[in-house]
């Protein structure tokens, strides 16, 4: 199980994530990233990591379980 | 394991920075040959030191995350284009040239108003801008210059709206900017320009001192200068950057971008017929066209291991947005435009803390404008060869004039 954490001091509010995931990703009142879901679902790993990868401030990270 | 440094043969790409195109709209080709051979490598600059060129999509966007790489230009070894270009990039102010963390002090003050939300309540305004453009071309009768018809007021005009400036403000704004970042432009015109540009804009600071709106310096005003969370001088120089950021940049797009479509009519026909393609297409034409061609450099501040080599504390980085969005391994047939591709990957809006601000803001000008021109002259064309543009190696890449008609010859 991988777990999504979303760092609101690192986002710059760009809104890349919510273009290419929007199931996992929106931005606040404040126009920065909030999390919808905890976790990646069966079969959303690629969108996911496509979301990480083109965030450009590393504001969305990913564990592992057990890392 | 070996890694090379700045001065190792192994590495010279052999290019002077900038290399030449041989297409005008395609990227020049030697970042092709060298991000097969050598992806992050040497080049020369033209006062003969030497800079690091990272041609990969991937290495673009980890060397522009990573925070060892600082954006401003008064730190030693920062790579730039010509003279001209540093003495330009000197008197830029505004957080585009600050690093971490006073840049992201400033960019959070508007990440609000520049969000895809607040944006998105434009649109109609954008809309009604650009029917009312394209009505004034239809009128005047081809042929047009475009970029004094459309592409530079529309911006131009969408940026006064945000500030809450007449209309008739663009021109002036338009006019002290292009003096302002003119390459040609003796140093001490170009100064005056952007001193009337910070003067104008202290002035509006001091109105809405007085007199408080709505709009977005009159909330900066309260806010964030009235609090000391800003300076007077920061917050004219982020302004300054508001309006500067917006010109070249949308005003290229969108005339090459009516080029581009000129030389692919199926591409044309395609947006044409499908309105609904204008939000994939624009992002397309954004990763085609990379019109900010020299804008990603960089200077290290830490050591840096990437793809082999060291890239010292002090070394230039120049990682090419046209190189990245060319990048074959990323974009399947990348010198092909093709509006049905998922391009979303692009980084035509830089990468890292600085990516752009504006980018929800252009996308709309973009998706509007191509959408109602290729709908409004559906046998639009140029009224020059396309080999007799002046295809300009400023900046922002781009076409000063571009004459287009239509109708009966
Ligand atoms: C198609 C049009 C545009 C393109 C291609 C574009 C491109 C870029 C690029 C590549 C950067 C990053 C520069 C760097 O890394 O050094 C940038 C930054 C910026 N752009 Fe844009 N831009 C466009 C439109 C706009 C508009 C309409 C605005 C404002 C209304 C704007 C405001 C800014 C600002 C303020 C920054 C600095 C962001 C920061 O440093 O955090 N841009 N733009």
């Amino acid at each position: 199980m991988t777990r999504i954490e979303a760092l609101q001091e690192r986002c710059i509010g760009a809104g890349n994530c919510v273009d290419v995931a929007e199931k996992y990703f929106d931005l606040g009142d404040d126009g920065l990233v909030v999390a919808l879901r905890e976790t990646v679902e069966d079969g959303d790993e690629s969108l996911v990591r496509r979301a990480v990868g083109i965030c450009p401030a590393t504001a969305i990270l990913l564990h592992d379980a057990g890392s | 394991m070996t890694s090379y440094d700045l001065d190792a043969p192994e590495v010279d790409s052999g290019i002077t920075w900038p290399p030449r195109r041989a297409d005008p709209l395609l990227p020049p080709p030697a970042f092709d040959e060298v991000r097969a051979r050598c992806p992050v490598s040497r080049v020369s600059l033209y006062d003969g030191s030497a800079a690091w060129l990272a041609t990969r999509h991937d290495d673009m966007r980890a060397l522009l995350r990573n925070p060892a790489m600082s954006a401003n230009p008064r730190v030693g070894g920062y790579p730039n284009s010509s003279a001209n270009h540093s003495a330009s990039r000197n008197t830029q102010g505004g957080f585009i040239r600050m690093d971490a963390p006073e840049h992201d002090v400033q960019r959070r003050m508007l990440t609000k108003a520049f969000s895809v939300r607040q944006v998105e309540l434009l649109r109609p305004y954008v809309e009604q801008l650009v029917d009312e453009l394209l009505d004034g071309m239809a009128a005047a009768g081809g042929p047009v210059d475009l970029v004094a018809a459309l592409a530079e007021p529309l911006p131009a005009r969408a940026i006064c709206k945000i500030l809450d400036l007449p209309s008739s403000d663009a021109a002036f704004l338009l006019g002290r900017v292009a003096t302002w970042m003119n390459l040609n432009s003796p140093p001490d015109v170009s100064a005056q320009a952007s001193g009337d540009l910070a003067a104008f804009l202290d002035n509006l600071i001091l109105r809405r001192l007085e007199k408080p709106g709505e709009d977005i310096v009159s909330h900066l005003v309260a806010q964030q200068f009235q609090q000391g969370a800003i300076s007077r001088q920061d917050l004219v120089g982020m302004l300054q950057l508001l309006v500067v950021g917006g010109f070249d940049t949308t005003a290229n797009m969108i005339a090459l971008g009516t080029i581009a479509f000129l030389r692919f009519p199926d591409q044309a026909a395609e947006l044409r017929a499908h309105p609904e393609l204008a939000a994939p297409a624009m992002e397309e034409l954004l990763r085609y066209l990379s019109v900010a061609h020299h804008v990603a450099s960089r200077v290290a501040t830490d050591d840096i291991m990437i793809r082999g080599v060291c890239i010292h504390a002090g070394d230039g980085v120049i990682a090419p947005i046209p190189a990245a969005n060319h990048d074959p391994e990323v974009f399947e047939d990348p010198h092909v435009l093709n509006i049905r591709r998922d391009a979303r990957d692009h980084v035509s809006f830089g990468f890292g803390i600085h990516q752009c601000l504006g980018q929800n803001l252009a996308r709309i000008e973009l998706q509007v404008v191509f959408v109602k021109l290729l709908q409004r002259f559906p046998d639009l064309r140029l009224a020059v060869a396309e080999s007799d543009l002046d295809f300009r190696n400023s900046m922002i890449y781009g076409v000063p004039e571009l004459l287009v008609t239509w109708g009966e010859a």
